[in-house]
């Protein structure tokens, strides 16, 4: 709103200079941002079909609708460097007396229902396109069951991105609850990586994980003990996210395709006291053959009520330890990110996830 | 790089099926779910792709639907 005002004051203090600046910036932003464009025309193209009625116009609406939302969702919620899954386009297939049509190897046409649903639309396209892009290479490595739960979680997240709740509740009603329903086994791992989503390691490390499991196993023949270690790091992650305060559980996960440090800053003292042991931690596993290290930390909102001096210092130390990591280690950051996340207790909390990796480690 | 999705409206089914020339495949009941093994009609189609060579058919169940999109090259 603010915003509006302001362009308000500078279209009344410049005229039609002032319009012509602000139409040229509104431009800009349509040609640099793809996504949002496609949601703009799709806005066009519903009021043109709403007081014209052609099929065109609708399938036009239909399509800029999905393909800009599901892009623009896919574009904010994953950190691997393949950005899982691949951003859609979507092509209508023209039929009709005279049309010929042929499908090739691995084309995939779908059928998609009149404008008035289009919340189903949305919901289907989502489906297809994380299974059909996502786990590729490793669906035969992956268990059916957590393979289902992944994919469910990973359309829960593209959806509830979207900002359109028709589109969520026609998943959960029929997809989500139907599909979990009757199998025992994928409800068991749907919990499981329901907390790693609500502690934000689902996007962050699990699925980041996986893709360069998938790359470092491609072309193998599927092995039993491949299924066991993505089946392992899933457990491996949810005793972390299941963590109570003081409890000790594994921070490391060592296979043969699969190994991850963590490092969680949890106590307080420790790092208002000094950054050193983080480093020295940090310097021990480059050392120590993992592919990836993460660095974890959950804000002290708590400390901040209660000593507002001692959150400050907090706060600069984490600063402080990040940019010792990157300086006074070998470690190379992949990404740092500030997340809001879901604590044991329900409430809501600020986090941080940096991912790093040894200087010779393979980059994929 | 995108993943294309070939799309198409649930009122032209049966065009589409005339214009992969199935028509008559398609309206003798020939055409079955990849999984399930329902019949394809207007009312259920919900996709296809080709795998190996060969066409397969999705009806509108969600199960089938997963299956078919997550078929693997």
């Amino acid at each position: 709103m603010q915003l509006l005002l302001k362009i308000g004051e500078f279209l009344w203090a410049h005229g039609a200079w002032g319009l012509t600046f602000v139409a040229l910036c509104v431009i800009v932003l349509l040609i640099v941002d793809e996504d949002r464009a496609a949601i703009w025309r799709a806005r066009l193209y519903k009021a043109i079909f709403q007081v014209t009625g052609q099929t065109q116009a609708e399938k036009r609406y239909i399509s800029n609708d999905i393909k800009g939302r599901l892009n623009k969702a896919r574009r904010s919620h994953y950190f691997g460097k393949a950005l899982l899954p691949r951003a859609v386009d979507i092509v209508w297939v023209e039929g009709g007396a005279g049309a010929i049509n042929e499908i090739r190897e691995g084309e995939f046409v779908v059928r998609l229902d009149p404008s008035r649903e289009q919340e189903k639309n949305i919901a289907l396209l989502a489906s297809s396109i994380v299974k059909r892009t996502t786990l590729v290479g490793i669906r035969h490595s992956v268990e059916l069951s957590l393979q289902l739960a992944i994919d469910l979680n990973l359309i829960k997240c593209l959806l509830a991105q979207i900002g359109n709740k028709s589109a969520l509740d026609y998943f959960f009603s029929h997809e989500y609850t139907p599909q979990l329903g009757g199998n025992a086994a994928a409800r068991g791992w749907n919990d499981q990586i329901a907390i790693l989503d609500e502690r934000g390691m689902f996007t962050r490390i699990l699925l980041v994980e996986l893709e360069d499991f998938a790359k470092r196993v491609h072309g193998m023949p599927p092995r039993l003990f491949m299924a066991g270690e993505v089946e392992g790091l899933v457990t491996f992650l949810h005793r972390i996210a299941t963590k109570q305060f003081g409890q000790l559980v594994p921070l490391q996960f060592q296979k043969a395709y699969i190994r991850v440090a963590i490092i969680i800053v949890a106590r307080t003292y420790k790092l208002i006291r000094s950054v050193e042991p983080y480093v020295k931690r940090m310097n021990a596993l480059l050392n120590k053959d993992f592919f990836s290290i993460y660095m974890i930390a959950f804000d002290k909102e708590w400390l901040g009520e209660a000593d507002p001096q001692s959150y400050d210092v907090f706060q600069q130390q984490l600063t402080q330890l990040s940019t010792e990591l990157d300086k006074g280690t070998m470690a190379v950051k992949d990404f740092d990110v500030e997340y809001s996340c879901v604590d044991q207790g329900g409430n809501r909390r600020k986090a941080r996830c940096a991912r790093y990796r040894a200087p010779d480690a393979k980059i994929f | 790089m995108k993943e294309i999705v070939q799309a198409v409206l649930g009122t032209e089914v049966s065009s589409f099926f005339e214009s992969l020339n199935l028509l008559q495949t398609f309206e003798t009941g020939q055409l079955t779910c990849h999984k399930c093994g329902d019949v394809i009609t207007v009312e259920n189609f919900r996709a296809v792709t080709r795998h190996h060579g060969g066409l397969k058919f999705s009806c509108n169940k969600n199960e089938c639907l997963s299956s078919l999109a997550a078929l693997e090259p």
